[in-house]
C-alpha cells in the first residue's frame, strides 16, 4: 500500500504519505469486503431460485439426463460445498463454464465488455458535458429562468426512464424520420440513439446534483469572505467555489463511471445491442449461473473501484477526510 | 484627532433593509485615517450588517439606500468592478466567525498568498516570504510550515489570527474588525490588539471595531457608536461615553458590564427584548424597555449633542447629564 501512495502527488510531508496509505488501505480493504458481499449473494440466490439443469434442459427432460447435467455442472454438491468450490476456483481466474454454450465464462462475459463500453462510455460523457455545465448555470442564476428551465429539464430526466426516451427516439427518429437505425448497428449512427437515451436521464440527475453543490457552498461563509478579499465573481467561482463542489460532486460522478457497466442493461434489450445487458437478460433467463455470476461480480467490481479511486481524489482533494480517519 | 482632516469613509442616512423590514435604519457617521470607531450593541442591533452593506456583500436580496462615501467617491450602487478594487485593498475586513471565514479545502498560507497577488502585486517566492512574515506576526508559531495547515488543523483562535493576518495582507486603509478577538484567550487577545495597534500607527490605518466586549472598547477606540435596533443611539468620544453615557440605553448596558475594580454590585440584565419590523414603534425603539420612559419618547426622536463630539438619540440626553 504504501508504494500506491507515494506516487500520489500533492503530498509532501511524510505523515501524510502514512495516513494516505492507510486511508488507501482501507478502502480497499472494504472495496474487496463489498464485491465478495456481492459474489456471495449472487451464488445463493442463483442456486436457491431455480433449477439450472431442468431450465437448460427442459422440464421433459429425463432424470439421467438431469443427474449427468448436475454432475458436470457440480450442480450435485451442497450449496455451502458448490459456493467454496467455486469461488476457489474464482480466485484463479477461472469463472467455469456457461451452461449456454459451453466456452468459458470469463472470455464470453470480457468479449460483451467492449460494446457495452461502446455506448455506455460517450453516454458517460455526454452525462457530464450537460450536467455539470447546465447545473452550474442554474446556481449562479438562482432563481432565474435559466435555472427554473434547467431544473424543469433535469426533473424531466429524473422522472421519464430511460427506456420511455429511447422508444420515443425510435419512434421519431427511425420510424417517422428514418434517419437513424433503430437497433444493433456497431456504427457511429446506430451508437447515437443509445447513447442519447442513456446520457440525458443521467444528465438530469448530474444537473440536480451539480446545483446542490454549488448552491450549498455558495451559502458558506468563506465565499463571502472570498468576495470582501477583492476577487472578482469568477475567481471566487473558479478558486473557491467550484473545487468546493467538485468535492461533494466526486462521489455521485464515481457511481455514473461505477455503474458503467452495469446500467445498459434496459437500453440493451430495446436496441439489441450486442452488449453486456443483453447477455445478462439472455443468461439470467437460462439460469446460466457462471456467466451472471461473472458479470454482476464484474460490475460490482467496477462500482467498488470507481468509488476507491472518488474516495482517494477526494481525499486528496480535501485532506480533512484522511485526517478524520487517521 | 483633527476635526479638519477629511473623513476617510463617511457614511449618510445608511439604510438596508430586507424583503420590506429596515434592519439599519439611517446610520450616519464617519471616520477619519488613523482612528479607531467602536461599535457596540445588542446582537442583532445591525452592527455586522451596516458594514457588509458598505462592502456591498449582501447580495441581491438587501435593498441599501443612503450613501457611504470613501475619500469622497460613491460606493453605494457603484459597479461591481469598482467595488472589487476597493475591497481588501482600501478596506478589508475581519469576520465574525474566522474558522468559516477560510476556505476548507485551501491551505491558510495558499489563501493569504492570493490577497498579496492580487493586491500587492508579489510573485514568486516573495509571496510565501510575505505570507510567512505575516503569520509570525499575528503570532502564529512556525509559520513556514504551519502555512500549508488548513483552517481544520488549527485552533479557532489560530484560524482568527490567520483571517486578521489575511485581511492586513492588502495593506488595507480602512479594516472592519468584527469580533475580532473574541475566541482568543487573554495573552493573544492582548497581543493581536497591540498588532493592531503597531499597524495603525505605522500605515495610518483607520479601523472599526465590532465588539460586545465594552473594555476591549473603551481601551482600544477613540469614537464609541452604540447602536440600537439598527440605528446609532448615541456617538461620542470613547471617555466621553463611558464618563457621562447620555442616552438610557448606553447606560443600562454599562451597568450590564461587570467592573473588576469599582465597587460589587448586582449584574443589571436590561428588560424586554429590541423591536423588529412591525412592532417598531414611531417613538424611540428603547422606549418600551427604558425606565426613564415620558410621554414625549413616544414621539419621533431626533439627535441631540450632549457635548462636542457627543450625541445622543434621546430628548432627556441634556438633562440626564
Amino acid at each position: 500500500m504504501e508504494g500506491i501512495a507515494v506516487v500520489l502527488p500533492g503530498f509532501f510531508c511524510a505523515g501524510i504519505f502514512r495516513v494516505m496509505a492507510r486511508f488507501i488501505a482501507w478502502r480497499l480493504l472494504r472495496a474487496v469486503l463489498t464485491v465478495l458481499c456481492v459474489a456471495l449473494f449472487v451464488a445463493i440466490a442463483l442456486r436457491i431460485s431455480g433449477d439450472p439443469a431442468v431450465i437448460a434442459l427442459g422440464p421433459d427432460a429425463p432424470a439421467a439426463a438431469l443427474q449427468a447435467f448436475r454432475a458436470q455442472n457440480g450442480l450435485n454438491l451442497p450449496i455451502p460445498m458448490q459456493i467454496a468450490r467455486q469461488f476457489l476456483a474464482m480466485l484463479h481466474g477461472n469463472f467455469g463454464v456457461s451452461m449456454m454454450d459451453g466456452t468459458q465464462a470469463l472470455p464470453l462475459v470480457l468479449r460483451h465488455v467492449i460494446p457495452t463500453l461502446e455506448i455506455a462510455v460517450p453516454a458517460l460523457l455526454l452525462k457530464l458535458a450537460l450536467g455539470i455545465p447546465a447545473g452550474l448555470l442554474a446556481a449562479v442564476r438562482q432563481n432565474s429562468w435559466i435555472d427554473r428551465l434547467v431544473m424543469a429539464g433535469a426533473a424531466l430526466g429524473l422522472a421519464v426512464p430511460n427506456f420511455v426516451i429511447g422508444v420515443l427516439l425510435v419512434i421519431v427518429f427511425a420510424v417517422k424520420l428514418g434517419w437513424l437505425p433503430s437497433s444493433g448497428q456497431p456504427s457511429f449512427a446506430g451508437l447515437l440513439l443509445p447513447v442519447i437515451s442513456l446520457g440525458l436521464a443521467g444528465a438530469g440527475v448530474l444537473a440536480r446534483f451539480t446545483r446542490s453543490a454549488i448552491v450549498g457552498v455558495l451559502t458558506q461563509p468563506h465565499v463571502r469572505a472570498a468576495s470582501a478579499k477583492g476577487l472578482s465573481r469568477s475567481a471566487v467561482l473558479l478558486r473557491h467555489v467550484l473545487p468546493n463542489a467538485v468535492a461533494t460532486l466526486l462521489p455521485v460522478i464515481g457511481l455514473a463511471i461505477g455503474g458503467l457497466l452495469a446500467g445498459t442493461v434496459v437500453v440493451e434489450t430495446l436496441f439489441s445491442w450486442p452488449g453486456l445487458g443483453n447477455l445478462l437478460v439472455v443468461a439470467v433467463a437460462n439460469r446460466d449461473v457462471p456467466v451472471v455470476e461473472c458479470i454482476l461480480i464484474l460490475s460490482a467490481a467496477t462500482m467498488a473501484l470507481s468509488n476507491l479511486v472518488m474516495d482517494v481524489a477526494h481525499a486528496w482533494r480535501d485532506p480533512r477526510i484522511v485526517r478524520g480517519r487517521g | 484627532m483633527r476635526d479638519s482632516a477629511p473623513p476617510l469613509l463617511s457614511v449618510n442616512n445608511l439604510r438596508v433593509a430586507f424583503g420590506g423590514v429596515e434592519r439599519v435604519r439611517g446610520l450616519t457617521l464617519s471616520i477619519r485615517a488613523g482612528q479607531t470607531l467602536g461599535i457596540v450593541g445588542e446582537s442583532g442591533c445591525g452592527k455586522s450588517l451596516s458594514w457588509l452593506a458598505v462592502l456591498g456583500l449582501l447580495g441581491d436580496a438587501a435593498k441599501i439606500r443612503g450613501s457611504v462615501l470613501l475619500d469622497g467617491s460613491e460606493m453605494i450602487g457603484a459597479n461591481r468592478q469598482t467595488l472589487e478594487r476597493m475591497r481588501g485593498r482600501r478596506i478589508a475586513m475581519v469576520f465574525q466567525d474566522p474558522s468559516g471565514a477560510l476556505n476548507p479545502m485551501r491551505s491558510i498560507g495558499w489563501q493569504i498568498d492570493e490577497v498579496l497577488r492580487l493586491h500587492r502585486g508579489l510573485r514568486g517566492a516573495a509571496v510565501r516570504v510575505e505570507t510567512c512574515r505575516l503569520l509570525d506576526r499575528v503570532g502564529i508559531p512556525d509559520p513556514v510550515r504551519r502555512a500549508n495547515a488548513y483552517a481544520d488543523e488549527l485552533s479557532g483562535g489560530q484560524n482568527q489570527r490567520v483571517a486578521i493576518a489575511m485581511a492586513l495582507a492588502g495593506r488595507p486603509e480602512l479594516l472592519i474588525a468584527d469580533e475580532p478577538t473574541t475566541a482568543l484567550d487573554p495573552t493573544i487577545q492582548a497581543q493581536i490588539l497591540t498588532l493592531l495597534k503597531d499597524v495603525q500607527r505605522e500605515s495610518g490605518m483607520a479601523m472599526v471595531l465590532i465588539s460586545h466586549d465594552l473594555s476591549l472598547v473603551s481601551e482600544m477606540c477613540d469614537m464609541v457608536a452604540v447602536m440600537y435596533a439598527g440605528e446609532i443611539v448615541e456617538l461620542a468620544s470613547a471617555r466621553a461615553l463611558f464618563a457621562a453615557p447620555a442616552h438610557p440605553y448606553t447606560r443600562a448596558l454599562l451597568a450590564g458590564m461587570p467592573m473588576l475594580d469599582g465597587p460589587r454590585r448586582p449584574m443589571v440584565a436590561i428588560r424586554g427584548s429590541v423591536p423588529h419590523g412591525q412592532d417598531m414603534p414611531p417613538g424611540c425603539a428603547f422606549a418600551a424597555r427604558c425606565d426613564t420612559f415620558v410621554a414625549a419618547c413616544a414621539r419621533p426622536q431626533g439627535m441631540h449633542t450632549v457635548a462636542p463630539d457627543h450625541v445622543a438619540l434621546c430628548h432627556r440626553a441634556r438633562i440626564a447629564t
